[in-house]
């Protein structure tokens, strides 16, 4: 580790707390004068600072996100000095809520008897326990902001963790996205994460109330004269789970400050699990996806059977695998290529 | 926390409430003549006033959207720098606080 890599190291980390609209301009000023500072004592030395050196040099400039902080509009509630705990609490506390959230409902879900439409609850419930917890730690560490300002003197070490701070916690340098490379947008990135939120609920919903899906041919289905088989229903929980993973993933990404640059591995593999429902359906047992309706009150157009439907059907679903394996297959290939990226470490020495 | 921690704890406090006013209007007077933020705080400190960079650049960026100081980007010795100096509003308020200052000093003075 030399004391190039521990500086860019602080002022990665330094950027993450900062302002998403002006990191590139703060950190670039930044740059430009601890640089100078560097310099110059190097200059004085008449050699390179040593690791040690630049350990003290970055500890004497303070812990990154105290240095971010103090770019932050001016908190009243809660100042500078409690800010770097409350915020990396605040980020426990949901990440850890969001975990145990998801794993209460699967157990219920396993060991109760719920409808979708009890899962479509428990999933709008969710924004509002967050904000619930939030709201709590925030009014604890308010009080604990108005305790430290009015009397510092009773306040123990604590409440400023960044004191204790040491430059050889820096996390190491993240790749940095290949030239071309559009930076990600935290705006866009939430919005995205809305959609998929209110995807997941549409999803959730459909089962019982199927014309969110078929409109009004839902009642035709209803006396139609065929009705689906157990591997669609298969087939449909293959997809809420995929996108409730994708979705759970994204929001850990956000919460833990990974949302700068694309996470390439997590990216192969939500395109990898994204075969799974297509291989369920693929894998039918006959191939049959559709069977005669008992309690049709009309019949299938003449010339039309449905074993030439659940035929059309695989054929269908085999065309859309082959060219979801074809574009993962692309994907890999671009992304092995591709100078600087994790999978290319992982298999190449 | 014994008496000697806690009378050490409130002169820093007041200390810090004292210099902050006081490091605004330093920095609005070196300013009067452009820089870069390093040699600001250089400047800064050879004339007495030692300034941390986790204080001195955020002040920098606060002064600006205040439109106290302009700043614009130019390279200098093959690096890209960000110059700052007072913006003609920046000019008016330091002359009313320099004004302001030599006043308290002057009462503090008769006072001591």
């Amino acid at each position: 580790m030399d004391s190039t890599d521990l500086f860019e190291r602080y002022l990665q980390e330094v950027r993450k707390y900062l302002p998403w609209q002006r990191q590139d301009d703060i950190v670039a000023e930044l740059r430009t004068n601890l640089d100078a500072q560097r310099e110059e004592r190097e200059g004085e030395l008449g050699r390179p600072l040593t690791e040690g050196e630049t350990v003290d040099w970055l500890k004497e400039l303070g812990a990154p996100l105290q240095m971010a902080a103090r770019y932050q509009a001016p908190r009243y509630l809660i100042g500078p000095g409690v800010f770097p705990m409350y915020w990396h609490i605040l980020r426990l506390v949901a990440i850890w809520a969001t975990f145990a959230y998801a794993v209460s409902i699967i157990v219920r879900l396993v060991v109760e008897s719920h409808s979708a439409q009890w899962i479509g609850a428990q999933v709008m419930e969710y924004p509002a326990i967050l904000v619930t917890l939030a709201g709590w730690i925030t009014g604890v560490f308010a009080v604990l902001e108005f305790v430290s300002e009015r009397y510092p003197e009773k306040c123990p070490d604590f409440l400023a963790p960044a004191s204790r701070w040491s430059p050889s916690s820096l996390p190491p340098l993240e790749k940095q996205p290949s030239a071309g490379t559009k930076p990600r947008n935290l705006m866009a990135l939430s919005a995205e994460l809305v959609v998929r939120f209110a995807l997941l609920v549409w999803l959730l919903l459909i089962p019982q109330h199927p014309f969110l899906l078929l409109g009004p041919g839902a009642a035709y289905v209803k006396s139609g004269p065929v009705v689906l088989l157990p591997v669609i229903t298969w087939f449909y929980w293959s997809v809420v789970v995929l996108n409730a993973v994708e979705f759970l993933w994204q929001s850990y990404n956000i919460l833990a400050d990974q949302w700068q640059q694309k996470n390439t591995v997590q990216h192969l593999a939500t395109e990898l699990f994204g075969l799974v429902p297509i291989a369920i359906l693929a894998a039918a047992p006959a191939q049959a996806y559709l069977a005669a309706n008992p309690s049709a009150t009309h019949s299938l157009p003449p010339g039309l059977s449905i074993a030439d439907l659940n035929h059309y059907m695989f054929a269908g679903f085999v065309v859309v695998g082959l060219i979801k394996i074809a574009q993962l297959c692309w994907d890999f290939w671009k992304t092995t290529t591709r100078e600087r990226n994790p999978i290319r470490a992982m298999l190449l020495p | 926390m014994d008496t000697s921690s806690i009378s050490d704890a409130v002169f820093e406090n007041l200390r810090l409430e004292l210099r902050r006013g006081c490091l605004t209007l330093a920095v609005l007077a070196q300013l009067r003549q452009e820089h870069y933020g390093y040699t600001l705080r250089k400047a800064l400190t050879e004339r007495g006033l030692a300034i941390d960079e986790s204080t001195l650049y955020p002040l920098l960026r606060r002064l600006e959207l205040q439109g106290l100081l302009a700043s614009e980007w130019r390279e200098e010795d093959k690096r890209k720098k960000r110059f700052y100096r007072l913006s003609p509003h920046g000019e008016s308020t330091f002359k009313l606080l320099l004004a302001e200052w030599q006043a308290i000093n002057t009462a503090v003075n008769n006072i001591l």
